[in-house]
């Protein structure tokens, strides 16, 4: 993360690497003691130090001196790289007729069977969520080590997206993300965690990344938003682009949903997709479950009741329509939603200048 | 059904071709029982797609037999003497190596190699492709393999995902997803199963099975408190089968 100033023990980390930290560190402790606390506690410490100096803090008590944040994220720290998913037992095979007919073992991926810590555990402790927080916003620096590291980096960052849904940390994973990407480095549980945070409005910190100076972000951002119509015109420069997905993610926004699909799954994942009864009913949907925010009435559930009986280019057609005029002319709206669905696709296709 | 564009109507003769109970019996079954129209452009189109699906099921099977290692991203190994190992865990192919061999060296020393479950389909697909096309014209053709996830793979092999199909077939790739999936072991959010016939899948790190055996190995790695089971995606991926007959038949 770029922007935040550093703290001394920051500097000879990044400037002359962990051993330096290391032995500086090691040395105040036996020469200055007393400024110790006061060093961690600038309040602009990156969690990556902190992490480096663990076993330095931990054999010479310090941790109780430090701030609660720091303290507690310590504590996850070694908590969730305690996890390891080698630790944990292989799945076998349970399909009888394929065992015998194979007659072998499966080499299993890890697995948990429940020993993982409980999550709910760890998370029920509100100074959890603060850490978590410095964690994240901190802690994603290009110069820390992988490996275990990194690992722990994507758990802390999965916890706070996906099971706390803490959005304000959206902005630094997407920072982190397009900063990975240009290292060559993985990005693929940080992407499937950025999207499980749900956050329909989370698709606008992709959408700048659309027209960077830098063309792998852009590159990357066409991939993650390759579910918009456009994104896969490879003629189309870098502003028109950005300004096509503003222009549709500000019309469809209401009615977008998260399906659940990732890069894992699919080639060219969608995952939002338009509810088109709510396009058509110009009804917000939720970002989570894809239903209206507010139950449809009875007159709203008889034109759905019709709208479902056509084909999908047909609602689709029906749905932009609704929507354009909804935007245009609220009035008039009004009245065309009305209208018998006959009728309505018969302006809808004069609006469109197109047929059904 | 199925229609072919050169006007060819004796489908039970390419049916005669293939063992009942076999994935090729199957898929042609499913293709001309259905209401739907398939079209292909000659009874040659149509053997070389079922080809390749048997080509998926038995790189799909070998990959079990020779075991495999499931390994997350950061922990993936290879055997370097072919493959460069990327930053971000994925595997690409040395310069002056050749292809089909490289290929062929992940079904020799599989002990060496160690991936998550989309890389797996991907050396699947290659595997089929390779076996399909025979070596020549496989390093002819890829030059430049990256094995990694779906968005690595060759334009000519262009996989996409079909939603709300109404006929899935054996050699197909379906996702088991895990919407409650433990956010400490993503490696558990889903899983990548070829479809192998005869209502058995296979997937990489988890094996063989029908899909409820899929869907119960990913419920016991749901978070505490779980509501939402696995359930199996109603979309399969599929290579494109007629750009790579098209390729293979122009190239010969």
């Amino acid at each position: 993360m770029t922007g935040r100033p550093l703290s001394l023990l920051d500097n000879i980390r990044i400037s002359s690497g962990p051993e330096t930290l290391r032995s500086y560190f090691s040395e105040l402790i036996h020469t200055n003691r007393s400024t110790l606390p006061e060093l961690l506690s600038g309040g602009h410490l990156r969690f990556g130090t902190l992490y480096l100096l663990k076993s330095e803090i931990k054999s010479n008590g310090i941790q109780d001196e430090l701030p609660e944040v720091y303290k507690r994220a310590l504590e996850l720290s070694e908590t969730l790289s305690g996890t390891k998913t080698a630790d944990m037992a292989p799945v076998r095979r349970r399909n009888a007729q394929f065992g015998r007919r194979a007659g072998l073992r499966q080499p299993g991926r890890p697995h948990t069977d429940g020993k993982v810590q409980p999550i709910n555990a760890l998370l029920s402790d509100p100074s959890a969520r603060q850490a978590l927080g410095w964690i994240v916003r901190t802690g994603w620096d290009g110069d820390m080590p992988e490996g275990p590291y990194e690992q722990l980096m994507e758990r802390c960052t999965a916890l706070l997206l996906v099971c706390l849904k803490d959005r304000s940390v959206l902005p630094a994973v997407a920072e982190t993300i397009f900063e990975r990407h240009r290292q060559g480095k993985l990005i693929h549980n940080l992407v499937w965690a950025f999207f499980e945070a749900r956050d329909r409005e989370s698709l606008y910190l992709l959408a700048q990344k659309l027209c960077s100076p830098d063309r792998r972000d852009a590159a990357l951002a066409r991939k993650l938003l390759g579910f918009i119509p456009g994104t896969d015109d490879d003629s189309a420069d870098d502003h028109s682009m950005y300004f096509n997905v503003l222009g549709w993610l500000s019309v469809n926004m209401p009615y977008i949903h998260y399906t659940g699909e990732s890069m894992q799954m699919s080639p060219k994942p969608v995952p939002y997709a338009i509810s088109y009864e709510a396009k058509y009913l110009c009804r917000q949907v939720s970002a989570d479950s894809g239903k209206p925010d507010v139950p449809p009435g009875k007159s709203e559930a008889e034109r759905l009741e019709h709208f479902r009986r056509l084909d999908e280019s047909q609602k689709r057609l029906l749905a932009d329509a609704s929507c354009a005029l909804f935007i245009q002319d609220r009035q008039r709206w009004e009245s065309w939603i009305r209208l018998p669905i006959g009728r309505q696709l018969e302006s809808a296709i004069q609006m469109t200048g197109g047929s059904a | 059904m199925i229609r072919f564009e050169d006007g060819f109507s004796d489908l039970p003769s390419i049916l005669a071709r293939y063992r009942r109970g076999s994935p090729e019996y199957e898929a042609l079954s499913k293709l001309s029982e259905s209401t739907r129209v398939y079209t292909y452009l000659s009874p040659g189109e149509l053997e070389f797609e079922m080809d390749l699906r048997r080509g998926i099921i038995e790189a799909s099977l070998a990959l079990y037999r020779k075991r495999l290692a499931f390994r997350i991203f950061q922990e993936s190994t290879c055997n370097e003497y072919y493959w460069d190992r990327r930053q971000d865990g994925g595997f690409v192919l040395r310069p002056g190596v050749r292809p089909s061999e490289a290929v062929e060296d992940i079904f020799v020393n599989t002990r060496l190699y160690g991936t998550e479950c989309a890389t797996a389909i991907v050396i699947i697909y290659y595997k089929a492709v390779l076996d399909a096309y025979k070596p020549e014209l496989f390093d002819r053709t890829f030059t430049r393999i990256v094995l990694m996830n779906w968005r690595d793979m060759d334009r000519l092999i262009d996989p996409a995902t079909y939603r709300g199909l109404s006929d899935y077939l054996p050699g197909d790739c379906r996702y088991v997803r895990n919407p409650d999936v433990n956010p400490l072991t993503p490696e558990w959010q889903g899983e990548n199963v070829i479809d192998l016939g005869g209502g058995r899948y296979y997937g990489h790190g988890i094996g063989l099975g029908n899909i409820d055996y899929f869907i119960s190995a990913l419920n016991r790695n749901r978070r505490e408190g779980a509501q939402v089971s696995a359930y199996l995606v109603d979309a399969a991926t599929r290579p494109d089968f007629r750009s790579l007959y098209l390729y293979r038949k122009n190239a010969s």
